[in-house]
């Protein structure tokens, strides 16, 4: 009996976790998309949920938080930063959209030393509240680290 | 008598075990896993141990795996934790077997019972009693502090200060530090990497947690205000005139559709001081100062100047974040709805966003 309480209490004591591990990195997105969960590369991963959010935040701003053209500048090649500080300083009053990618219509093609994610988004006008639909081409290059963005164009479908 | 004199001791030896352990891992704990600290505001740092524990702890006490030569407080926490499971555990035993004793046999069970229940209640009366004894000549006398042992060091690890966090390396206590990793995808992000990495490992969070949180709030800039000094918009922000109007009063909580000032700064948007104009700012009620700060780990209000600190703000933000994660029994995605009150889908769906992409390219 005594030894059953002892170890026990071993269990208890042992089972508790160490000051210092290390937090684990779980091995689940959070979003669940299902190209998230293909066997492809890594690499191609990221370079479509980077492309889904870049092109969300291209698509996504208003007057008073520019925060997503802000990200999308802080991740783009040095040249494309300018025409991203454009759209910033040229927003109207009462501009307020937002734009949110069809995550089963992404598309990730290489070309050269270029990665291009081609998807599908819905923009909504939160002012008038109106909604179009467009196909998105967001350009990715490697530059050092970082696949940074080279160029976002947009045509409505 | 005699028996029972013999038990008493064997509980009170007992008792010294637990006593010095229930009050030493608390303190400890709270200290390594950011609870709030002392006036340097400093909430989430290493706690300041002097001395060298290294591989001395390997030949006390069990390794474990993932931690590279465990301080000899922790052994000695384990041991007096031990003591206390091994206690609580004996007291219930016995306490049923009296029990038992006492239904179910005769008069000699039933004194022998007796005589066991009373045993085992005085040594619980003796855990309590020293515990609080001692608490209230020397609160410190219930600190365990580790001992110098300046020639042994955790091998083949650089020093944290030379080389950041954001790697194994050896604290200036000799505790090991162990990094939570992260692989910045922006050089934007990567500057703030290893505070990210700190504060993340410090409030049991994962590096993209974090990250993405950051990403989303401010975009890696640290001198960004939401919603500062007018009504709507996002800037930078001007610290002279901010912490004026903080001292004067003058800010107000805000939210979307409000025509009142709030008041986000910085790396993760933290809200500084506001009246209690809203019931769900009780960290920022003045009237209460009990709880200035508190909410983020600091036992001190957050000025301007705090939050346009990187340090601070992602500590601050960080031990925020944490203890919504743990609220949402670990629940990332119902604690980033938390962090931004519960009525942004925009913002949650670029912290999902943010958070995918940095958990496919770590």
């Amino acid at each position: 009996m005594l030894l059953a309480v002892i170890v026990l209490a071993g269990f208890l004591v042992f089972g508790k976790k160490d000051i210092n591990t290390p937090v684990e990195q779980s091995g689940e997105y959070l979003s669940g998309y299902s190209f998230l969960e293909e066997d492809i590369p890594k690499q191609d991963k990221y370079l479509m949920i980077l492309g889904k959010n870049m092109i969300e935040d291209f698509g996504t701003y208003s007057k008073n938080d520019t925060r997503s053209l802000l990200n999308l500048q802080n991740q783009s090649v040095d040249d494309y930063k300018p025409i991203v500080q454009n759209i910033i300083d040229t927003i109207p009053d009462t501009k307020d959209i937002t734009t949110s990618v069809d995550p089963d219509y992404i598309e990730l093609t290489y070309q050269d030393n270029r990665a291009i994610v081609t998807a599908r988004a819905t923009t909504e006008d939160n002012v008038t509240n109106q909604a179009s639909t467009h196909v998105y081409t967001a350009i990715f290059v490697k530059q050092g680290d970082y696949w940074l963005v080279s160029s976002i164009t947009d045509s409505k479908k | 008598m005699m028996r029972l004199i013999k038990v008493g001791v064997s509980v009170f030896l007992i008792a010294q075990i637990l006593l010095g352990y229930v009050s030493s891992a608390l303190p400890l704990q709270a200290a390594v896993t950011g609870g709030i600290n002392s006036n340097t505001g400093a909430a989430g740092q290493v706690p300041e141990y002097k001395g060298v524990q290294g591989s001395i702890e390997q030949y006390l006490c069990t390794p474990n795996k993932g931690n590279l030569g465990g301080a000899l407080f922790n052994c000695i926490t384990k041991l007096y934790r031990f003591g206390v499971a091994f206690g609580a555990i004996a007291l219930v035993f016995f306490v049923v077997l009296s029990g038992y004793m006492y239904i179910s046999g005769g008069e000699a069970a039933k004194a022998k019972g007796k005589g066991i229940l009373l045993s085992a209640l005085t040594g619980m009366a003796i855990i309590l009693s020293s515990y609080v004894l001692l608490g209230f000549i020397n609160p410190d006398l219930l600190k365990i502090k580790p001992i110098q042992t300046p020639i042994f060091r955790a091998a083949d690890l650089p020093d944290c200060e030379d080389v950041g966090y954001g790697q194994n390396c050896v604290l200036p206590s000799g505790q090991v530090h162990i990094a939570s990793g992260g692989v910045a995808g922006s050089a934007s992000e990567a500057q703030y990497k290893t505070l990210i990495s700190k504060y993340a490992q410090q409030n049991g969070l994962e590096y993209c947690a974090l990250s993405a949180l950051i990403n989303k709030e401010s975009t890696f800039q640290q001198n960004i205000a939401s919603n500062f000094g007018k009504p709507g918009g996002i800037g930078n922000v001007d610290v002279n005139s901010a912490n004026k109007k903080f001292y004067n009063l003058t800010f107000t909580y805000a939210y979307p559709g409000s025509s009142q000032i709030g008041h986000g700064v910085g790396l993760t948007q933290v809200f500084i001081y506001g009246p209690p104009s809203r019931p769900m700012d009780p960290w920022q009620d003045s009237s209460t100062p009990s709880r200035k700060g508190q909410a983020f780990g600091f036992n001190r209000f957050l000025t301007v100047t705090d939050l346009i600190n990187p340090d601070t703000s992602i500590s601050a933000g960080a031990y925020y974040f944490g203890q919504l994660y743990k609220k949402k029994n670990n629940n990332l995605l119902e604690a980033y709805r938390a962090y931004t009150g519960g009525h942004e889908n925009t913002a949650l769906r670029k912290m999902v966003g943010y958070y995918d992409a940095c958990k496919a390219r770590n």
